[in-house]
């Protein structure tokens, strides 16, 4: 008995075969760039929430989208820069929403004593100042923000942050001096 | 030199991550207070580059690219979608035609709605006669004006009701007027004064038609 299969008009097993090939080979040029790509999108996304869970999270979804927008890079050079951005994008606005949500159940469940948790000498001390640095952090501009984090990266040189964002190095020298200066006159 | 200048220059220095320069380190050696202020500065910078590294370099899940490749497999690749730079070209064409075509139709139905000089002799039995005679006829009554009494200049489209447009230093004695007349509005005409009488009071006066005869002017032909 001969088996019919109804293919749709204008579509092919040729073309299905073309599609599929032309899938593979996106998928090898993505993986080349995933090993490198990866750890950069999870310590940016870290840098804006410092959470390990939610950097990964936002390390996972740019890298996805990267992956569907893949055939939009025109410049294959600038794959590391676009990686950055998309990543900075989500982590900020992820770290918004959890302000937002931060804010709307402090407003809600704060305790009507108001009495600070009991903590020890030694545990304030080791956290005040990380947690003095995060707010310092976080109330950078955007611009000076992904370069502090982008050059705190180890191993991360000036040029590759230059290179990473698409901006000349004197800029990101400038940033990267006007942040350190902030930040040192939040924390002085 | 002084101190504030070379506490903004170690400031400076440690910012841009270079050694301070030789003048502020002479600087340092002879006043105290300055360097107190350095090593403080010194440490500060050192503190804040320990905690941007420490904050930013926690190690890289091992579950992260396990994860990401699993969504890929899934995930579809939009190819791009290409249309024809002659397409674009047909598609905007087109859309400023139709507006072209729009905004061509708007001011030829303004021009239309313009009221234009009517001809006594057009006037039909539709048109309410005593209205636009007295409009016509009465330079008393300029400022009562027929809205749309001939837009097709022979062709009269029986209406309703008669509207008159009314000026608006004259609304509020119209509308009194209008409360006040029992008479069918097609017969009643509103003569208000014109401009040149500002300082006197509004008179409203009904426009008693006891007989109305319409006769052809000599200069139009007979149709």
């Amino acid at each position: 008995m001969q088996e019919l299969v109804l293919n749709p008009p204008g579509r092919t097993m040729e073309g299905d075969a073309a599609k599929q090939a032309e899938r593979i080979s996106v998928r090898e040029e993505f993986e080349l760039r995933l090993g490198e790509c990866g750890p950069l999108a999870f310590r940016v996304a870290q840098g804006v929430l410092r959470n390990a869970a939610d950097a990964e999270d936002v390390a996972q979804e740019t890298l996805l989208r990267a992956y569907r927008k893949f055939h939009e890079l025109r410049r294959p050079a600038r794959f590391r820069s676009w990686i950055v951005r998309i990543s900075f994008r989500l982590a900020l606005d992820r770290w918004r929403a959890r302000k937002r949500r931060e804010i709307r159940e402090t407003t809600w469940s704060q305790p009507i004593s108001g009495a600070a948790l009991p903590s020890t000498e030694e545990v304030v001390c080791s956290n005040e100042f990380q947690a003095r640095l995060e707010r310092a952090l976080d109330e950078l501009p955007e611009k000076l923000r992904l370069v502090v984090i982008l050059a705190a990266i180890h191993g991360h040189t000036l040029e590759e942050v230059s290179c990473s964002l698409g901006i000349p190095m004197g800029t990101v020298k400038s940033r990267l001096f006007f942040a350190r200066k902030q930040l040192a006159e939040k924390l002085r | 030199m002084n101190c504030l200048l070379a506490r903004e220059k170690m400031k400076d220095a440690f910012a841009a991550g270079l050694p301070p320069p030789q003048e502020i380190l002479v600087h340092r050696e002879n006043c105290p207070g300055c360097q107190a202020f350095y090593l403080r500065a010194e440490n500060l910078f050192a503190l804040l580059e320990a905690g941007l590294h420490g904050m930013v370099n926690r190690p890289v899940p091992t579950s992260l690219l396990p994860r990401v490749r699993a969504a890929l497999d899934q995930a579809p690749v939009l190819r791009s979608f290409w249309v024809p730079g002659w397409r674009f070209a047909a598609l905007a064409s087109t859309v400023v035609l139709v507006v072209s075509l729009g905004v061509l139709a708007h001011y030829e139905l303004r021009r239309d709605a313009v009221p234009q000089p009517t001809p006594l002799a057009s006037l039909g039995a539709h048109q309410p006669a005593t209205e636009s005679l007295a409009n016509a006829a009465n330079p008393s009554t300029r400022g009562i004006t027929p809205r749309n009494t001939a837009s097709a200049s022979h062709v009269q489209v029986p209406r309703p009701e008669s509207e008159v447009i009314v000026s608006a230093e004259e609304r509020e004695a119209f509308a009194r007027y209008m409360v006040e007349q029992s008479t069918p509005k097609s017969m009643t005409v509103a003569v208000v004064p014109t401009a040149e009488a500002d300082n006197q009071p509004i008179e409203i006066a009904l426009l008693q038609i006891e007989d109305l005869e319409i006769k052809l002017l000599e200069s139009m032909p007979a149709e």
